[in-house]
């Protein structure tokens, strides 16, 4: 288990490093620098940067250099001081804008995958065990809608049923009068209420595929012999379902945790737009159609990293769930 | 037996007396009516039916069966003749669509209640009482009925839980017993493993123990070692019998291999369509079978009699009819089997020195696998399937090839075949000039023609053809790019095997398991070839499909003189239909003999071993013999013991044995043996 872990891990620092290279490269990709088009912006403005400025910026961002050590300025940046840059658009520091966004965008992420799981989970064991009953059309049906709907189209929906008839103010993180107010419980109650209804607009389109996977699989579960076999020594219906379908049926969906992260960040920058919330979604997009560089590409480099992250803890929770893993990877012959 | 209210089975009547009277109708045959122990259960005009969409399936109809205290009942049947549905429908687990339509069966419990467990619903309390207290249930494949996510000892722990209201810790330390009853050495750690972690045997002793937790009164056994080798399939007969004895039990024992039958049974009831047809104490059922169904069982199934009478023609025909054309091209046209040392072609012209040498020569085969393991897979250790073999196969014999599960002797075939790259080793043949030198060695597009005179014959039926395809595709493709091939020739090809016409383009699936084994042997035999290997090519097949499959194969072979590589695990199959048999140990051959002497007398332990364990399908035969016990598990093949591969389950053993391999060394007429003491030791065979 130890060595399967190490050599996890060891593979996914080499996967994160890979990113990085990737992301630089992106971050280089546009013609000219970063200098140049403040320069071209400036110029467009009517002002003009001197010689002294240019040369002062290029040295800060380490510009007159080969694109190695700028590369290596770069990352040591990141990882002493965790500085990811200067976001040009923003004129602000890219960690600042980063971690403005980021906390909201991982509660956003997490609470609409748990939705997700708790639907498709309810949904697709139901289907899997009452398989061709009119139960099981309805809620495929329901699913299917969910998964042909556009997720912005949901959003809009919501945020009319919720205007007009709860009057709730769905769009942005917090209601108008906690915006500017310190932490408190009540501002915390505020702010899951109106994560809430996104996660869930978000979760619905995940939902459909996912309660298609966990029937498939769970339906092949209940044909597996180990099944008769603990109804034959008695066990109750209910207790074996958990016990053992349920729990093998699992399995794939572990393995999709690291796949979930990017998927539900990227999936929600039309929901965001559309309910003004403050998520990475639309300052990526954002970030991408303005050519600043620095921000795009740290976002990107984060998106990864979380995604290499998730990935290394869905094999090992995969793991620790299936003992086949868990002892096959630890030395022993197969 | 239970005569059927409506007796609407005329055949089976025989030996019984029908009575008017319902409660009374316990009809018994001569020989158990004066003794016979009290009903345990009753099952009488069992129907049970799957609605689907397009019809209505009848699995069992109105089958009757009377199981008695403390006997084992074997009920009998090929696929699909309802035996694992009938055994289903009285522990109420039946899959769905599948629901009891009609009939009673009866549970007469320990407190003297009879039950009729058609009333009783599928989910409830009083069946889920029933179900592994008083009557647990053990499956066809260990590995799958055991949870490969839980611990064996936390499923045994389960069932102890459920049934004897035990705590959990109570529970553990009764797992751990349950285990140690069974006879799993070292029980306590073994509780902790997972399934996958157990050998096949070790697996259904567990099963054994989960199933006795409750201490039922009657086990059903379905197909309990099916999928079991020969010699494991011999230790857990021996642990089902004893813990039979040793308690208050009766064994509801399904199967479709009557020599399992001849070991195990006091009763046997065999099953067809569906109906009970026959019923009989075991010892009547194999001296006098009445119905023509049981008949063509019994007759189905190799007895292990000598002298052996082979399909079509007798081994020692002397003269073969060798006249196609591939064969001429090869210039060896007459060719002497070495076994029988008779000439067996048409043609004189040859030289006698040819005559004598095989078609294929096996020089030190050696078939090695490396497995990675470790931090990083940086630990390497060495599998060698096939390690060092020697063998011969000599025109128009048949070569028997027998070993347990994981020996490698599908390996060999594949490395023989080329499909598999050999690591070491020659392979020299004499079935085309296209190949020079040795096969092991020449690029792959030189063994076209040599491909085509050595072909396969795979063991599924199923999956061995493509779906997509029809018979005519699949037969053409072996031939493909010998110019254009006519409708006759295809036609004689399936007409061969014993096909039609109108077969020819239709898909796979229109087939039953025997015509697809047909059209796999025609795919085999299309391209004219000498040698065919067939691999486990009818141990997917019911009894009365086997009997045909292989009459055609003999037929083949004195029509068209081909060699047979026949490989199986099941020893009556491959001594029904070979010449000579090499046996394999941990990818080596411990021996290769004549048939009839190596079932007569073999000369290594391991194929006495082997042997022994292989149930005679005649009770007084089967039980009047010594058992040989064979005694712990087949070694993990990456830590094969030093010196004799068996040594470690030989009760011969001594100490050079540890030290120095046995070579494979000539041990008179035709036999070779891998053993040191292969002439002192004297062995007991199969054969009278």
């Amino acid at each position: 288990m130890l060595q399967f872990m190490i050599r996890r891990i060891g593979w996914s620092l080499l996967t994160v490093w890979l990113i990085s290279l990737v992301c630089f490269f992106i971050i280089q990709a546009p013609p000219g620098d970063f200098v140049s088009v403040l320069m071209a912006n400036a110029e467009a403005d009517g002002r003009r940067l001197t010689a002294q400025q240019v040369d002062v910026l290029r040295e800060r961002y380490n510009l007159d250099q080969p694109w190695y050590a700028q590369y290596w300025a770069w990352i040591w940046g990141i990882l002493t001081e965790f500085d990811f840059g200067y976001s040009f658009r923003w004129n602000r520091p890219a960690t600042d804008v980063i971690m403005e966004h980021l906390p909201f965008t991982l509660l956003l992420a997490g609470g609409s995958m748990f939705l997700t799981w708790i639907i498709a989970f309810g949904i697709g064991i139901y289907t899997a065990v009452k398989r061709y009953s009119i139960g099981d059309y309805f809620w495929t049906f329901v699913g299917f809608i969910g998964l042909s709907v556009p997720n912005f189209v949901l959003a809009l929906v919501f945020m009319y049923v919720a205007f007009r008839y709860f009057d709730m103010s769905v769009g942005g993180l917090f209601s108008p009068e906690y915006v500017e107010a310190d932490w408190s419980a009540a501002r915390v109650l505020d702010l899951l209420q109106n994560l809430a209804v996104p996660a869930l607009i978000i979760a619905t389109a995940g939902t459909a595929g996912l309660i298609r996977i966990t029937r498939a699989n769970l339906s092949d579960e209940l044909a597996q012999p180990y099944v008769m076999a603990a109804r034959a020594r008695g066990q109750r219906e209910n207790v074996l379902l958990m016990r053992y379908p349920v729990r093998a049926a699992m399995n794939p969906f572990i393995s999709t945790i690291g796949y979930a992260i990017p998927s539900v960040i990227s999936g929600e920058v039309i929901v965001s737009s559309v309910l003004s919330l403050p998520t990475t979604g639309p300052v990526l997009l954002g970030a991408l159609r303005n050519q600043d560089m620095y921000l795009a590409g740290s976002f990107l480099l984060i998106l990864g990293v979380l995604t290499v992250i998730g990935t290394v803890i869905s094999d090992l929770v995969l793991a620790w769930a299936d003992p086949r893993v868990r002892r096959q990877h630890s030395g022993a012959a197969q | 037996m239970r005569q059927p209210q409506d007796a609407t089975q005329p055949h089976d009547a025989a030996g019984s007396e029908p009575t008017e009277v319902m409660t009374e109708t316990l009809m018994t045959t001569p020989s158990s009516h004066l003794s016979a122990p009290a009903p345990l259960l009753e099952i009488s005009g069992l129907t049970v039916e799957f609605p689907t969409e397009e019809r209505l399936v009848t699995a069992v109809a109105a089958a009757d069966l009377t199981i008695r205290e403390n006997q084992v009942h074997c009920l009998v049947g090929e696929s699909g003749s309802g035996k694992s549905q009938t055994a289903r429908a009285a522990l109420g687990l039946l899959d769905p669509p599948g629901r009891v339509a009609g009939g009673q069966m009866l549970f007469h419990q320990s407190d003297g209640q009879v039950l009729d467990l058609a009333d009783l619903k599928p989910r409830g309390r009083r069946m889920r009482h029933i179900r592994g207290g008083e009557i647990g249930m053990i499956f066809q494949e260990p590995a799958r009925s055991l949870s490969p996510l839980h611990t064996v000892g936390f499923q045994i722990a389960e069932a102890m839980r459920l049934h004897r209201g035990l705590t959990k810790k109570e529970s553990w330390e009764a797992a751990v017993e349950a285990l140690r009853a069974v006879r799993i050495p070292r029980s306590e750690l073994r509780a902790k493993s997972y399934p996958f972690e157990l050998s096949g045997g070790m697996r259904q002793r567990a099963m054994i123990a989960i199933a006795l937790a409750g201490q039922p009164r009657l086990l059903i056994a379905d197909e309990p070692t099916t999928a079991l080798d020969v010699t494991t399939q011999a230790q857990i007969l021996d642990l089902l019998r004893e813990i039979q004895a040793e308690r208050d039990m009766a064994i509801l024992f399904i199967t479709h291999d009557l020599g399992v039958v001849a070991e195990m049974a006091d009763e046997v009831s065999v099953m067809r369509r569906g109906e009970v047809v026959e019923h009989r104490e075991v010892h009547d059922l194999f001296a006098a079978a009445e119905h023509s169904y049981t008949q063509m069982l019994l007759k189905a199934t190799p007895k292990l009699r000598v002298p052996t009478e082979r399909p079509g023609s007798p081994p020692l025909a002397p003269f073969r009819s060798v006249g196609t054309n591939a064969h001429s091209s090869t210039g060896f046209g007459a060719i002497t089997s070495a076994s029988v040392a008779t000439v067996r072609g048409s043609a004189t012209t040859t030289a006698a020195a040819d005559a004598a040498k095989p078609l294929v020569e096996v020089r030190n085969l050696t078939r090695s696998f490396i497995l990675k393991s470790g931090a990083l897979g940086l630990q390497r250790n060495q599998l060698r399937a096939v390690d060092g073999v020697d063998l011969d196969i000599y025109a128009g014999e048949t070569l028997g090839l027998v070993g347990e599960s994981g020996c490698g002797k599908s390996t060999l075939a594949k490395c023989l075949l080329r499909v598999e790259k050999p690591t070491g080793g020659t392979v020299l043949q004499r079935l085309t000039t296209h190949v020079t030198g040795d096969v092991a060695a020449v690029p792959e597009r030189q063994l076209r023609e040599y491909r085509r005179q050595m072909r396969m014959v795979f063991q599924d039926p199923f999956a061995s053809l493509n779906p997509r395809m029809t018979v005519r595709d699949i037969l053409l493709e072996p031939v493909r790019g010998d110019g254009p091939i006519s409708d006759n020739w295809l036609v004689e090809l399936l007409e061969l095997v014993g096909l039609e016409s109108e077969h020819l383009e239709r898909y796979p699936h229109a087939f039953s398991g025997g015509q697809r084994q047909r059209i796999g042997i025609a795919r085999a035999i299309a391209t004219d070839p000498q040698v065919l290997v067939a691999d486990e090519a009818v141990s997917a097949l019911d009894v009365s499909v086997r009997a045909q499959v292989l009459d055609l194969m003999a037929r083949l072979q004195a029509e068209r003189g081909l060699s047979y590589l026949f490989i199986s695990h099941d020893m009556s199959t491959v001594e029904h239909l070979s010449d000579r048999v090499a046996v394999m140990y941990l990818g080596k051959l411990v021996e290769t003999a004549p048939t009839a002497e190596l079932f007569t007398r073999p000369m290594h332990p391991y194929t006495e071993t082997l042997l022994s364990a292989v149930p005679i399908a005649d009770p007084v035969r089967q039980r009047g013999r010594a058992r040989i016990e064979i005694s712990g598990e087949l070694p993990d093949p990456t830590e094969k013991p030093s010196g004799c591969p068996f040594r470690s389950r030989c009760r011969f053993a001594q100490e050079i044995c540890a030290t120095e391999t046995p070579p494979l060394r000539g041990t008179g007429e035709g036999r070779q043996t891998a053993c040191h003491f292969a002439e002192q030791l004297q062995l007991t065979g199969i054969l009278r």
